[in-house]
C-alpha cells in the first residue's frame, strides 16, 4: 500500500505540484493520467528519489518514508519502467537483470554467472516470455527489452513498479504481452502505477485513475464507473474557449508539397498529407504520435518504408521528388536547436549564410565574406537578432535569439516550404511573440509553413488547418472552428471517429 | 553598410583588436608569440642554432612537416583523422624514385609520386566519407598497408641515382631553398582554399555539426572525400620535395615519430581531435615549433630516443590543451 500525501513542489516560477495526494493498493493497477506538464513525471520523481517534495509525505505500508536518492528509493522497493529503457548492449540479457546485483562466486572477484542465468530464466518463465538469458541485449526486440526491465525490478525485489508510458514504441502484439505480465504482477500483488495519455490504455488496463491537471489532482476514482468523455474532461479541463485571431490566406488549388502513404518503423503508418501555399498547417498529437518522425521521414533523414512525396515545380505541376532533394528545396527548423540547428562555436554571420553558400560563391568558389557579412546584418535588424554583433558566435546567445537566427538561415535561402518543429520551445515570451509574428508573415507572403508544437495555445494561434495524429496514424483533420484547445485535446487523446 | 568590408576591422588598441578576433585568430597569435619567443630562447641559449646554416636547415626541415601538418588539420577539420600521411608519403616516394631511377623523367617522377597518394587518399575517403567507417581505424590500416608496401617495394634499401634535374627541386635560389619557397607557395594557397571557398566552408561545417550540415544541405559525403585526398596528395608533394632534397627516397625516410609529430603541430596549430578548429597559418606555425624542438634537441645532442620521451610528453600536454580549449568554449 502506497500513499503520497499532500506533495507539493515548487520549481522556479512554477508550482508543478500543488497539494496532490495518490493511493495505490497491492494488487492494482493505478493509471496515471494528465497531459505533458501536467505534474505526473514531477510526482513520480519524487517517488523515485529524484526530486525532493517540499512538502508532503510519502507512506509505504504505513511506515513514513523519505527518499534522498534513486538508489534508496530502490532499496526501498520502488522500480521505473522506463519509455525507452537504457542496457548495456553488449552483455547478455542475465548480467542486464542483475548487473546492480551480481551474485559472488566461491571464487573472489569472480561472478557466479550461472546462478544469474538460472535465476534470470525463472524471473522470464514468471513473466511468461522465452527470451533467452544468454542472448546478448542488442539482440533482443525492443519490446522484450522492456520485459527484461521488469524482470530487473522483479529480481531487485521491488514491490512498486512503475510504468512510464510504456507502449509508446511497443507493436500491437508487444503491448498485449506487456498487459498481460502487468496482470501477473498484479496477481503477485504487485502495487503498480501506470503513467498513460492513452485512455483507451487505461480503461483497458487500470483499475483507479488519477488524473493531474497543471498541478492538481482533477479527479480520482474507479476506472470502471467512469466514462471516457468524463475522462477527457478532467484532463483538458473547462478551458474558456479561444477566439481565432486571424483568417487563413490560403487557397485550395495551389498545393505545394503532397505527402502519400508515408510509412516508417514500427511508429508511421500510411501518413498523407497535402500542404498549400500561404497556409499554416499543423500537425498536431501528443508526444509520440509521430509528429517529428513524419517529417524525418519525409526528408529521408529516417528510413522511410515507403510513400512519396510530391513538390511543385516551377510550372505548377506536383512532381515526385527524390526524399533527399526535398531538403533543398524546405526550410527546416528542427527540434533540437543545439544538436541539428546551429553551429554553435561559429560566428552569426556563418550561421545565417550557410544554407545559401552558393549565393555569395563568386565564379561558384571563392566566397564573397564582407557580402554574406552585409546579409546577415541585415536579417540581425530585421529578426531584431540580439547579438553584439555578426561575429560573435552563436553559442554566446540567448536561446530565443539563437532561434531567430536559425530562421534566418532559412528565410535567407528564400524557399517556398517551411517546416517547423518547436519552433519555440525553450525561448522566452517575447522571443517568442516576434517567431509568431514571423510565421505569420510568412505565411501571409504565400509561404507554405508546416508547423509542429506541443503547445495547444501555439498550435490554436497560428494553425490555419490541423492534422491530428494519433499512434502514428492520422485520426482527424480540423479547420476553422475546429482548431481550439478541446476539440484538438481530445482528438490526441481519443482519435477521432473518422479518417481524414 | 554600417559595418567595413574586412573580415575583422584594423585599428584599435591591442585589448580592442583581442576581443574582435575570433577563436582561430587568438590561437595563432599566441602559437606565434609561442614559437618566437621559443626562437629568441634557443637563439640566446644555444649559439649553434643562430647560424644562417642552421636556420635555413630549419626551413628545409620545416617543410616535409609542414605539408603533413597541412594535410593533418585539413582532415582534423572535417572530424576526421589521418595517420597513413608519413607512410603515403614513403610509399610515394620509392614507387616515384624507382621510375626516376630507371631514367623516367622528371614530369614522370613527380606525377607517379602524386598518383601513389592519390590511390591511398581515394581509398581513404571512400571509406570514411562513404562507407562510414571511423576514419582512426581506416587510416591505422591504410596506415600498415602503406608501410608495408613501402617497404616491400624497395626492398627496404634505399633508391639513389636520381637524375640531376629532378634533383633542382631539393636545390637553393641563392640562400633561399626552393623547398620552402613552394611549401610556402603551397600553404598560401592552401590557406586561400580553406578560407575563402566553398569547400573550405563544408570542411568546417561538417567538422562542428555534421547534423546541422546534413540539413542545411552540405553534400557531406562529396566534401569529406575531398578533404582526405587533398591531404593525401599533399603528402604525395611532400614525397616528391623530400627525395629531391635526400637526394634519395626509402621507405624509413619519415621517422617513426612523423605522424605523432603532425597531429601536435596541427593541435599547436589551433586544430581539435574533435573537428571543426584549425587553419593553415596555424598548422605552419605548430609545424615551425615543432621543428625547433627537434631541431635543438638535435643540437643539444640529446638522444633520439630521449626526444621521442619529450614529445610524447609533449602530445599529452597539447591534447590537454585542446581539451581545455573546447571546455573553455561550452561556457
Amino acid at each position: 500500500m502506497l500513499k503520497m500525501k499532500n506533495i507539493t513542489k515548487q520549481f522556479p516560477g512554477v508550482r508543478a505540484l500543488d497539494q496532490v495526494s495518490l493511493e495505490a493498493c497491492d494488487g492494482e493497477v493505478l493509471g496515471l493520467i494528465g497531459i505533458n506538464g501536467a505534474g505526473k513525471s514531477t510526482l513520480m520523481n519524487i517517488l523515485g528519489g529524484v526530486f525532493r517534495c517540499d512538502e508532503g509525505e510519502i507512506e509505504i505500508d504505513g511506515a513514513a518514508r523519505s527518499f534522498a536518492s534513486p538508489k534508496e528509493a530502490e532499496n526501498a522497493g520502488i522500480s521505473f519502467i522506463h519509455q525507452e529503457p537504457v542496457f548495456f548492449c553488449s552483455m547478455t540479457v542475465a548480467e542486464n537483470i542483475f548487473m546492480s546485483r551480481l551474485f559472488r562466486s566461491s571464487i573472489p572477484f569472480f561472478t557466479d554467472t550461472k546462478r544469474a542465468v538460472s535465476e534470470s530464466a525463472k524471473l522470464l518463465d514468471m513473466l511468461g516470455t522465452n527470451i533467452n538469458p544468454r542472448a546478448r541485449m542488442e539482440d533482443v526486440s525492443i519490446g522484450e527489452r522492456q520485459i527484461v526491465e521488469i524482470a530487473r525490478a522483479l529480481a531487485a525485489g521491488s514491490s512498486i513498479v512503475i510504468f512510464d508510458e510504456p507502449t509508446s514504441s511497443l507493436s500491437l502484439n508487444e503491448k498485449q504481452n506487456l498487459f498481460r505480465i502487468i496482470g501477473r504482477l498484479r496477481e503477485e500483488g504487485k502495487t503498480i502505477i501506470y503513467i498513460s495519455h492513452f485512455l483507451d490504455e487505461v480503461k483497458e488496463i487500470c483499475d483507479r485513475y488519477l488524473v493531474l491537471r497543471d498541478g492538481r489532482v482533477s479527479g480520482s476514482g474507479m476506472v470502471r464507473d467512469v466514462s471516457q468523455a468524463d475522462l477527457v474532461e478532467m484532463i483538458i479541463g473547462q478551458k474558456l474557449e479561444k477566439v481565432r485571431s486571424h483568417k487563413s490566406a490560403a487557397s485550395e488549388q495551389d498545393t505545394v508539397l503532397k505527402v502519400e502513404h508515408i510509412a516508417s518503423g514500427k511508429l508511421l503508418e500510411d501518413v498523407s498529407f497535402e500542404l498549400h501555399t500561404g497556409e499554416v498547417l499543423g500537425l498536431w498529437g501528443l508526444m509520440g504520435s509521430g509528429r517529428t518522425e513524419t517529417v524525418r521521414a519525409m526528408f529521408g533523414l529516417d528510413r522511410a518504408d515507403g510513400g512519396q512525396v510530391f513538390f511543385r515545380q516551377d510550372s505548377g505541376e506536383l512532381q515526385i521528388i527524390p526524399k533527399k532533394d526535398l531538403l533543398k528545396k524546405c526550410g527546416y527548423v528542427t527540434e533540437g536547436r543545439h544538436t541539428d540547428g546551429v553551429f554553435l562555436p561559429m560566428p552569426v554571420w556563418e550561421n545565417i549564410t550557410a544554407t545559401a553558400l552558393h549565393k555569395y560563391a563568386r565564379k561558384g568558389f571563392l566566397m564573397d565574406a564582407a557580402a554574406e557579412q552585409a546579409k546577415a546584418n541585415e536579417f540581425i535588424d530585421l529578426l531584431h537578432i540580439r547579438t553584439p554583433s555578426c561575429y560573435t558566435p552563436v553559442e554566446q546567445l540567448s536561446g530565443g535569439n539563437q532561434q531567430k537566427v536559425i530562421f534566418a538561415k532559412w528565410l535567407n535561402k528564400d524557399l517556398q516550404v517551411l517546416v517547423l518543429d518547436e519552433p519555440t520551445r525553450g525561448i522566452d515570451i517575447g522571443a517568442k511573440m516576434e517567431i509568431y509574428r514571423l510565421i505569420r508573415e510568412q505565411a501571409r507572403e504565400g509561404k507554405a509553413v508546416l508547423l509542429i508544437t506541443s503547445e495547444i495555445d501555439e498550435m490554436v494561434d497560428l494553425a490555419d488547418r490541423v492534422i491530428v495524429l494519433r499512434g502514428g496514424r492520422i485520426v482527424a483533420e480540423e479547420t476553422g472552428s475546429g482548431i481550439n484547445d478541446h476539440n484538438l485535446m481530445q482528438l490526441a487523446l481519443e482519435g477521432g471517429l473518422r479518417n481524414a | 553598410m554600417k559595418h567595413s568590408k574586412k573580415v575583422s576591422p584594423a585599428g584599435g588598441s591591442f585589448p580592442d583588436r583581442w576581443a574582435r578576433w575570433d577563436r582561430g585568430q587568438r590561437t595563432n597569435f599566441c602559437v606565434a608569440v609561442l614559437a618566437a619567443a621559443l626562437l629568441v630562447l634557443v637563439c640566446v641559449a644555444i649559439p649553434a642554432f643562430r647560424q644562417v646554416s642552421n636556420i635555413i636547415n630549419v626551413f628545409e626541415q620545416l617543410t616535409t612537416l609542414g605539408f603533413l601538418t597541412l594535410a593533418m588539420t585539413l582532415v582534423l577539420i572535417v572530424g576526421g583523422i589521418d595517420l597513413s600521411l608519413p607512410f603515403v608519403l614513403a610509399s610515394a616516394a620509392v614507387v616515384g624514385a624507382t621510375g626516376l631511377a630507371n631514367g623516367g623523367s622528371v614530369v614522370q617522377g613527380c606525377l607517379t609520386m602524386l598518383g601513389v597518394s592519390l590511390v591511398f587518399g581515394v581509398i581513404n575517403g571512400l571509406a570514411v566519407a562513404k562507407g562510414r567507417m571511423i576514419p582512426f581505424i581506416v587510416t591505422l590500416s591504410t596506415m600498415s598497408v602503406a608501410e608495408g608496401f613501402a617497404v616491400q617495394y624497395c626492398s627496404a634499401t634505399s633508391i639513389n641515382g636520381l637524375p640531376p634535374a629532378f634533383l633542382a627541386i631539393g636545390a637553393k635560389i641563392g640562400i633561399l631553398p626552393v623547398s620552402v619557397i613552394v611549401f610556402l607557395m603551397i600553404a598560401v594557397i592552401a590557406s586561400l582554399f580553406l578560407a575563402r571557398t566553398r569547400f573550405g566552408r563544408w570542411y568546417y561545417m561538417i567538422g562542428t555539426n555534421e547534423e546541422t550540415a546534413r540539413i542545411c544541405g552540405v553534400p557531406i559525403v562529396g566534401a569529406k572525400f575531398s578533404a582526405y585526398v587533398i591531404s593525401s596528395l599533399l603528402a604525395g608533394l611532400a614525397a616528391i620535395i623530400l627525395t629531391a632534397r635526400l637526394n634519395a627516397a626509402a621507405s624509413s625516410m619519415v621517422g617513426d615519430t612523423m605522424t605523432t609529430d603532425a597531429i601536435s603541430a596541427a593541435i599547436i596549430g589551433g586544430a581539435s581531435l574533435k573537428g571543426g578548429r584549425g587553419g593553415m597559418l596555424g598548422a605552419v606555425l605548430g609545424a615551425l615549433f615543432i621543428t625547433i624542438i627537434s631541431n635543438v634537441l638535435n643540437l643539444l645532442g640529446i638522444s633520439y630516443y630521449i626526444g621521442m620521451v619529450v614529445k610524447g610528453v609533449m602530445i599529452v600536454l597539447v591534447i590537454a590543451i585542446d581539451v581545455f580549449r573546447s571546455s573553455e568554449s561550452t561556457r
